[in-house]
């Protein structure tokens, strides 16, 4: 038997210049929240953008950027969903809605390789993907399907997350896959242990994000998460290591 | 299952003078057949006749194209797909192969389903109804349905689709005397 979807893959991400995914094995850093900060802020700035939300359990790229779920249009595929000028998203919850979709390992990787077989996402210049909690096969199937994938990794200036994040780091090496760099998100006071774990790992320390009490404010509105002070520093991280 | 999730129109389109390929959705309009772009847009289907496409040629790899004879796909009954339409794609894009004289055989494989916490196992007919929403949801992505469908003894959403999910290529047969 033979799965003819990983044929098509390439092809898809033909016309896309970057593709990055937004990682951290720890949950609750926020992917999310940088995925769609940096979608939502160098759309704005004129580059197209798709966003790819790969956290099939729990997607939620839809609710930070004011996407209503829908089922796509068709073209020799589907097409992501336009979320403004020169944005997409494209992820589980275009699907299932706001319903959970409970999925074992296997189905997680049929999903996964579907979405990146049948969706046309054409010329971009960088394709975001907010990846899940974990080093599970979202991550590996990546890593495996899209040679080309670098990783932007987040974390919290937290203990816990330091450690998970240390693994993580450590897998993205043994698989080869870039790290442009690690951006310490969420910052109070300090980003030391996250410039430490950078040091420590011989990752580019890209920089920080500041917590911004009134974010939650932004959530739902793609122009006012893109004129933050987070997207903002974000954009900046971002291009201290020419990633942008 | 995907019965009357589109109304058809029967426009005589210009590219492939044929009545029964065209659909309407929320007012836009779309040709089946494929081919001109803009108005006429080819549906899904043609990306997994794509990939079955290049698949077969990633597998002939350094072989004398015209030595596949045929080629077997298993089209599951869970994802639903156009078998017409899968089909013209089939044919159209095979044009610009070199193996374009090969047999494409389309096999339907019925839905299985077995539940993790019962044990049950049931088929896509003794699922409830499900609307055409939910169904064209399915249809793009066979793994929505574990939003939409549940075990019908326990009610678990913990469950396995066992065959009959999507698209895969069974067998593919080359000329005898090809290696």
């Amino acid at each position: 038997m033979i799965d003819p979807r990983g044929a098509v893959v390439g092809k898809r991400f033909a016309h896309v210049a970057r593709v990055a995914g937004f990682c951290s094995a720890k949950g609750g850093v926020g992917k999310t929240l940088c995925t769609t900060l940096a979608g939502a802020a160098l759309a704005r700035q004129g580059k197209r953008i798709g966003i790819l939300d790969l956290d099939l359990q729990g997607a939620s790229a839809h609710i930070f950027l004011g996407v209503q779920p829908r089922l796509p249009r068709e073209y020799h595929g589907i097409l992501p969903l336009p979320v403004r000028e020169n944005l997409w998203l494209m992820g589980a919850a275009v699907f299932a809605g706001n319903k959970a979709m409970p999925l074992r390992g296997p189905a997680v990787s049929d999903a996964l390789l579907e979405l990146l077989a049948v969706t046309q996402w054409g010329s971009l210049d960088y394709l975001l993907i907010d990846m899940p909690p974990g080093i599970g096969e979202e991550l590996l199937d990546c890593a495996r399907l899209l040679p080309r994938m670098e990783a932007l990794v987040v974390s919290t200036p937290g203990a816990a997350s330091i450690s998970v994040v240390e693994r993580l780091l450590g897998v993205l090496q043994e698989m080869h896959v870039p790290v442009p760099g690690i951006i310490a998100n969420m910052v109070r006071d300090d980003a030391e242990p996250v410039r430490s774990l950078a040091r420590r790992a011989g990752v580019t320390f890209a920089g920080e994000v500041p917590f911004e009490p009134g974010m939650e404010d932004a959530v739902g509105d793609p122009a006012r998460l893109a004129s933050t002070h987070s997207a903002t520093a974000l954009l900046h991280a971002l291009r201290s290591v020419a990633f942008i | 299952m995907r019965a009357v999730s589109r109304f058809m129109l029967g426009i005589l389109c210009p590219l492939r003078w044929s009545v029964k390929f065209w659909k309407v959705e929320a007012g836009h309009f779309s040709c089946r057949c494929g081919g001109l772009d803009c108005i006429l847009s080819p549906m899904h289907e043609w990306a997994l006749a794509e990939a079955v496409i290049d698949a077969t040629s990633a597998a002939l790899g350094e072989r004398n194209p015209s030595c596949l004879r045929s080629v077997t796909v298993l089209i599951g009954e869970l994802q639903a797909i156009d078998r017409e339409i899968f089909q013209f794609a089939l044919s159209t894009l095979l044009e610009e192969r070199p193996f374009r004289g090969a047999a494409y055989r389309l096999e339907t494989e019925q839905a299985a389903f077995r539940c993790i916490s019962c044990e049950q196992e049931w088929s896509l007919a003794e699922t409830r109804e499900l609307s055409s929403e939910v169904q064209e949801a399915i249809h793009f992505l066979p793994e929505a349905a574990h939003a939409f469908i549940r075990c019908p003894m326990c009610g678990s959403p913990d469950y396995r689709v066992c065959k009959g999910r999507g698209v895969s290529i069974a067998s593919i047969s080359l000329d005898q005397g090809c290696v």
